[in-house]
């Protein structure tokens, strides 16, 4: 197909459709509308659905609907959005019911603005509907990552037979980038679970209601057994200069990207720093943290909120090692110059000093 | 919450307020669209009918529409999308001294908010709800909305609108204890100042729908009623919107209809050979809940303490 020119959010329906996503419901917000319009332009030429809903609530529940039919089957929205959506998530989750939900990130709380941030961590990692469920989440950095992570959702979705989230800040949503998609198209699975409207299928029962408490308890065992086969094979993340980093940085989303620049520019000058992103925010890398924190002296974690994934960072570094917090919110991105800043005064405060500075070849 | 009461009864000294006093912020919609005639129609009924600033609530929810309390001087509530008749009750319930306005828009009232849309129009509390119909989603860019014409292209609806719009008037007027439905377009200024004084009158839940424009997505819906004045039919009645003679003259197109005739509202609400403007229905012997919440208020302190009292008293072994 060759690389294309396009911007995260329209990324996430092509990759979706080659994917084997054939059902899409959604309702309008900035900054993930180009989503749904993208969704309404490209499904029904491939034989899908686009339907544009009345609510969040709406769409939500008619994806509970698609998703127990047995298609591959998503939607997208944004911070208010999706908390108007977790009642359905819970109910998706309780019924063991996969599909896939792209929350593009604005600012917040309540009406806040549509400009970027990354304060739905909270109701995406931890799950903001009732009971005990997960929800996968998957964090892309780039035009790039939004085609592939949302193309493993679809998989992962399917696997767990559970919601799915790719959560991006409103600038990977907004921003374009060359992506090159797969050459070729997935073909949507069958499930023998699936109500599909036939003899077979006549029996199955889609459904979270279990009255006995006995009943109840056996079925939340079972999604608990699934949730840690999940932490055990699906964590995901990536390092860059970790090998020797006595200061792990750690961000997701646009961060990440900005933290791949402070790493470079601050190793020219000889410090010791490295980045661990997490790609996967549910399960978290915590492998991968405990390993680092054996080894490095000190943690920084940047977010586009005021601290939120730095809880799970301190969970998993279990108070070996420090982990200090850098974070901006209301729609500011931070800078390079102002990470940077921020890196070296908690160097400073922990004692971590520059190297020699590397040569050029050393990039090589 | 004692002494509550006792605020209420601080009247605002007595004062001329002029224009000025209810602009707010400048407002910051697009030139030409509809909500700024509407904006400056509410503005004018507050200063003719001397409404202390200090008294208004305008409650909004989400879309372009929804800037509205920004512009006004006056309390003022941004609320959440489809939210804001609940929130409206809500003032208006605890405050019954308040003019409330609740103002939203064709994807805010009819979409989002259509369940609390029901629920509001049969509670009757005293309360007008502006709901300004563009028939867009301009604030998102251009997605279909409930009251998208068939047919008509949108970024949700590239190859057009499938469905027949929902009609804001006769939901309205089918909805159980409904006291005042009215409709009225960005374009005629007369008639849209009328139409929110009668609203505003009105001891109830008032309806208004404004037919208007979204300059950059929907500009051209009305063309037809803006080139040929006969587009418009004029509902007349002297119980009804009366507009000053020489306007009235230049709407060859009226009808007489009776505001208490519910089933011929219907009939006329649900024409779509032309646009009717005036007052479809009003009943105002509808049950008001907004006065049966406030039986609570109002009480001595010594009046409430006695009856914390005596349900105590019921616990007592």
């Amino acid at each position: 197909m060759g690389k294309q020119l396009i911007k995260g959010n329209e990324a996430i329906v092509k990759s979706a459709i080659l994917a084997g996503c054939r059902a899409f419901y959604g309702y309008p917000i900035t900054p993930a509308s180009e989503i749904t319009e993208a969704a309404a332009r490209y499904l029904p030429p491939v034989g899908g659905v686009f339907l544009q809903a009345e609510s969040e609530t709406a769409a939500i529940n008619m994806i509970y609907g698609a998703a127990s039919a047995g298609v591959r089957v998503m939607t997208s929205s944004s911070g208010p959005g999706i908390s108007l959506m977790q009642e359905g998530l819970s109910y998706l989750a309780g019924a063991e019911l996969p599909c896939v939900v792209a929350d593009i990130m604005r600012g917040g709380p309540g009406l806040g603005n549509i400009a970027p941030e990354q304060a739905d961590y909270r109701q995406v990692v931890k799950g903001g509907g009732h009971g005990s469920y997960r929800t996968i989440v998957l964090a892309p950095d780039s035009a790039q990552e939004m085609a592939d992570l949302t193309a493993l959702a679809f998989e992962l979705a399917d696997k767990y037979r559970n919601p799915v989230f790719v959560l991006a800040d409103g600038m990977i949503g907004q921003m374009m980038e060359p992506v090159e998609f797969p050459a070729r198209a997935v073909a949507p699975p069958r499930h023998d679970w699936a109500v599909e409207g036939t003899a077979e299928t006549r029996k199955n029962l889609i459904t979270s209601i279990f009255l006995e408490a006995d009943e109840l308890e056996a079925h939340v065992r079972k999604l608990e057994e699934k949730y840690r086969r999940c932490e055990r094979e699906e964590a995901r993340s990536e390092e860059i200069r970790t090998g020797d980093a006595e200061v792990v940085l750690m961000g997701y989303g646009i961060v990440a990207r900005l933290l791949k620049s402070v790493v470079e520019e601050m190793r020219a000058e000889g410090w010791p720093v490295g980045l661990l992103r997490p790609v996967t925010l549910y399960p978290f890398p915590v492998e991968a943290v405990k390993r680092l924190a054996g080894r490095a002296s000190l943690f920084g974690v940047v977010e586009m909120s005021t601290g939120q994934m730095v809880d799970d960072v301190r969970l998993a570094v279990e108070g070996r090692r420090p982990v200090e917090f850098y974070g901006r919110s209301g729609g500011n991105v931070p800078s390079t110059d102002e990470i940077v800043r921020f890196v070296k005064s908690v160097c400073g405060r922990h004692g971590v000093r520059a190297h020699e500075p590397e040569l050029e070849v050393a990039h090589v | 919450m004692v002494g509550l009461k006792a605020e209420w009864e601080i009247a605002p000294a007595p004062r001329e307020c002029t224009l000025a006093e209810y602009k707010g912020a400048e407002a910051r919609w697009c030139p030409g669209c509809g909500d700024h005639s509407v904006l400056s129609a509410v503005q004018k009924m507050a200063r003719d009918k001397q409404l202390p600033p200090e008294k208004i609530v305008v409650v909004s929810g989400i879309g372009c529409s929804s800037r509205f309390p920004h512009y006004m001087s006056s309390y003022g509530f941004h609320s959440l999308h489809g939210r804001p008749l609940p929130v409206a009750c809500g003032v208006k319930s605890r405050r019954p001294d308040l003019h409330v306005f609740a103002v939203s828009g064709d994807g805010d009232c009819c979409a989002i908010g259509a369940g609390h849309w029901v629920h509001a129009i049969r509670y009757n509390m005293d309360i007008t709800i502006l709901m300004l119909d563009n028939s867009i989603y301009g604030l998102t860019k251009g997605q279909t909305s409930p009251t998208t014409r068939l047919g008509r292209a949108s970024n949700t609806h590239p190859h057009g609108s499938p469905l027949p719009p929902l009609n804001p008037l006769t939901v309205t007027l089918g909805i159980s204890n409904v006291s005042f439905v009215a409709q009225t377009v960005d374009w005629n200024p007369p008639h849209l100042s009328a139409t929110i004084h009668a609203a505003h009158d009105h001891p109830g839940t008032a309806f208004v729908r404004v037919l208007q424009r979204c300059p950059h997505f929907t500009g051209d819906v009305y063309a037809d009623a803006l080139e040929d004045r006969s587009h418009v039919l004029l509902l007349e009645h002297p119980d009804g919107i009366t507009l000053e003679p020489a306007m009235r003259e230049r709407l060859k197109n009226r009808i007489e209809h009776d505001p208490r005739d519910l089933g011929e509202a219907f009939q006329l609400a649900a024409r779509t050979d032309v646009y009717p403007v005036g007052l479809f229905y009003r009943n105002p012997d509808a049950v008001r809940y907004d006065l049966v919440t406030a039986h609570g208020l109002g009480k001595t302190p010594a009046e409430k303490l006695g009856a914390i009292e005596q349900a105590i008293e019921r616990f007592a072994i």
